[in-house]
């Protein structure tokens, strides 16, 4: 190796993990400080944390379509890479990572840090975004479930119709697919 | 002597893109797999890397953004085919 140098030389690398968008703060401050520390016992220096927030994903991720980005850098020896991502993978709310080296033969001991930069803030509070669309729903097979919420939204005013409401409720079976098809192509249109 | 081959337009060939690799005439510009938005203009609309030929980028830079794209796509900020 190249180590002869009176200089330690380091690599600088950085890493990209995306974690599922239902994350909860706590687990995702117990991965960064569990970052933090790997990277400071293997003898390294974290240099830049920051936080993407929650992205809209290219393609769907374990059927998420959105995930929280992190952005990592650092610098130190190729050990911390395989330690990192074996962390990664204990994680569960992790759903992919990705490390690329930036740059050979870093003098490590001329790296400035700026406190501020590696501190990690907690992405924004999740924002009441639509929910996710569950594969059923978007294939519309979940039109019995939507009937059944119909039924039982209109029963409450007619219970002295016992008789009669079998038979109503039959003629009227085919109504609230229709509302729902309604509502999902508003859905789309905006 | 030397008998000047026919211009491309006569030859029936037509220029796509523009002349000279985007990168090597403008040196400020960087290829960055973290920037989908700038990655996306050497992508097609179905997800395709799309060639030299059309993109006008020479070798180096061709790979480096070939190279760009698959890393975005790794990390789910580009797709790896049409998603509709």
């Amino acid at each position: 190796m190249i180590q002869s140098t009176s200089v330690k030389l380091a690599r600088e690398y950085e890493t990209i993990y995306v974690l599922r968008p239902d994350a909860t703060k706590e687990s995702v401050a117990r991965l960064s400080s569990r970052v933090s520390e790997v990277v400071a016992r293997e003898g390294g220096t974290l240099t830049l944390v920051e936080s993407w927030g929650r992205r809209a994903l290219a393609f769907p991720v374990g059927k998420h379509r959105r995930a929280y980005y992190i952005y990592l850098k650092y610098v130190g020896g190729g050990r911390i890479v395989s330690e990192l991502e074996r962390n990664f993978r204990m994680f569960d709310e992790v759903l992919k990572y990705q490390t690329v080296k930036l740059r050979d033969e870093v003098d490590q001991t001329g790296v400035t840090v700026n406190p501020a930069d590696i501190e990690f803030e907690m992405v924004e509070a999740p924002p009441d975004e639509e929910p996710e669309e569950s594969l059923a729903a978007q294939l519309g097979l979940d039109e019995a479930a939507q009937a059944r919420d119909w039924t039982a939204r209109h029963e409450g005013t007619g219970e002295e119709h016992e008789g009669g409401r079998g038979r109503r409720s039959d003629s009227r079976a085919p109504a609230p697919p229709e509302v729902a098809s309604d509502a999902k192509s508003e859905e789309k249109s905006e | 002597m030397m008998r000047a081959k026919p211009a491309a337009r006569d030859r029936g060939e037509m220029r796509v893109g523009r002349r000279g690799c985007p990168f090597c005439s403008d040196k400020n510009a960087i290829i960055d797999y973290k920037d989908p938005q700038g990655l996306s203009y050497f992508v097609t609309d179905r997800g395709k890397i799309v060639p030299r030929r059309v993109s006008g980028a020479c070798a180096k830079h061709q790979r480096e953004i070939a190279t760009a794209i698959k890393r975005a796509r790794s990390i789910a900020l580009l797709p790896f085919t049409a998603n509709s």
